[in-house]
C-alpha cells in the first residue's frame, strides 16, 4: 500500500487496537505489522503525538518478572476519534468497493 | 545494526530537544528491544523492522517543534516547526518551505508598506501643521504645490487612520498564517512519508 495512505489508516489502527485492550509498545507495533507493512519505529512517534493531542494515556505496570512496560489505553477522545476515523474509512470503502463492482459489471 | 546503534544514532538525530525529553523517547525504543528479545528476535532483526533511526529521529523533532509552536505562538518556534517539518524529505520541502516563505514574504511586504504608509502621514501631519502655524515654512515643503496646507493636514491625517487599520488587519492576517501553518504542518507529518 502507499505510504501516504498508510500513514493516515495507521492512526485509526492503532485506536482500533487499544480500543480492544491496552497494550504496551511492542505489542501495539507488533499486532499492526503483523498485518500493514510498516517501518515500526514510526508508531512510536505517532503514539506519542496521540499521547499530546490527548487520545491516550500511559501508565506503567510490571511485567511478570521483567521490568515494568509503558502501557497506553484510549482515552473518552481517542475513542471518539477513532470512532470517527473508522466510519470514515468504512464509508470510503464501501464506496469504492461499489465503484469497482461497477466497473467490472460494465465490462461484461 | 545493533540496539547500541541504532540509540545512538536515534540520540543524535534527537539533538536539540529538551533532555528529559530525548530520554522518554530512548526509552520507549530500550523497552521495544527488551520486549524484542523476550520473544526471541534478535537486535540485528528488530533494528531493521523498527526502519532507519535517523528518519525516525526527524519525525520525532517534527512532532515535538509542531506541538511547542502550537502551544505557545512564538516566532522562532514556528520556524523551527517549519524547517523541521520541511527536513522531512524533499516532498516536504517544496510543499512547507517555499509555500510558507513565500507567503511570510508577502505578509511582511504588506506590512512595512502599511509602517512606511504611516510614518509618512505622521511626518506629512507635522510638516502642513508647521506650515498652517508658521506659513513663512511654505516655501520649504514645495511638494504642497497646488495644496493648501489645511487639505494637505486632512489627507495626512486619513493617511495615517488607513494605515492604522491597514496594520491591524495585518495583525490578524498573520494570526491567522500561524494557525494556518500550524494546521498545515500537522496535516503534513501525518500524510507524508510513512
Amino acid at each position: 500500500m502507499d505510504t501516504q495512505l498508510k500513514k493516515g489508516v495507521l492512526e485509526m489502527c492503532v485506536l482500533a487496537v487499544l480500543k480492544q485492550r491496552d497494550c504496551y509498545g511492542y505489542e501495539l507495533v507488533n499486532q499492526i505489522s503483523k498485518k500493514v507493512s510498516v517501518s515500526e519505529g514510526t508508531i512510536y512517534p505517532l503514539l506519542r503525538r496521540l499521547k499530546t493531542e490527548d487520545y491516550v494515556e500511559a501508565y506503567l505496570q510490571e511485567s511478570n518478572g521483567g521490568p515494568s512496560r509503558k502501557y497506553y489505553c484510549l482515552t473518552e477522545r481517542g475513542q471518539q476519534a477513532g470512532d470517527k476515523l473508522l466510519k470514515e474509512w468504512e464509508s470510503f470503502n464501501q464506496n469504492i468497493d461499489q465503484l469497482l463492482k461497477g466497473l467490472t459489471n460494465g465490462k461484461n | 545494526m545493533e540496539k547500541i546503534e541504532f540509540i545512538k544514532k536515534l540520540r543524535s538525530s534527537l539533538s536539540g530537544l529538551p533532555p528529559e525529553e530525548i530520554e522518554d523517547i530512548i526509552l520507549d525504543y530500550e523497552e521495544h528491544f527488551e520486549s524484542g528479545k523476550e520473544s526471541k528476535r534478535s537486535e540485528k532483526e528488530l533494528c531493521q523492522s523498527l526502519g532507519d533511526p535517523v528518519t525516525i529521529g526527524r519525525q520525532l523533532k517534527a512532532n515535538y517543534h509542531i506541538e511547542k509552536a502550537e502551544g505557545n505562538a512564538s516566532v522562532q518556534g514556528i520556524l523551527k516547526a517549519v524547517l523541521a517539518t520541511a527536513g522531512l524529505g524533499f516532498f516536504n520541502l517544496i510543499f512547507v518551505a517555499f509555500p510558507f516563505f513565500g507567503l511570510l514574504f508577502f505578509l511582511f511586504g504588506l506590512v512595512f508598506s502599511g509602517i512606511a504608509a504611516f510614518v509618512s502621514g505622521v511626518i506629512g501631519f507635522v510638516g502642513s501643521a508647521l506650515v498652517l502655524v508658521f506659513p513663512a515654512f511654505a516655501d520649504r515643503f514645495s511638494i504642497f504645490n497646488g495644496v493648501t496646507p489645511a487639505a494637505a493636514l486632512f489627507i495626512c491625517i486619513a493617511i495615517t487612520g488607513f494605515s492604522i487599520l491597514f496594520l491591524i488587519v495585518c495583525w490578524y492576517l498573520l494570526k491567522w498564517f500561524y494557525q494556518l501553518t500550524v494546521s498545515y504542518l500537522k496535516l503534513n507529518v501525518k500524510i507524508i512519508k510513512g
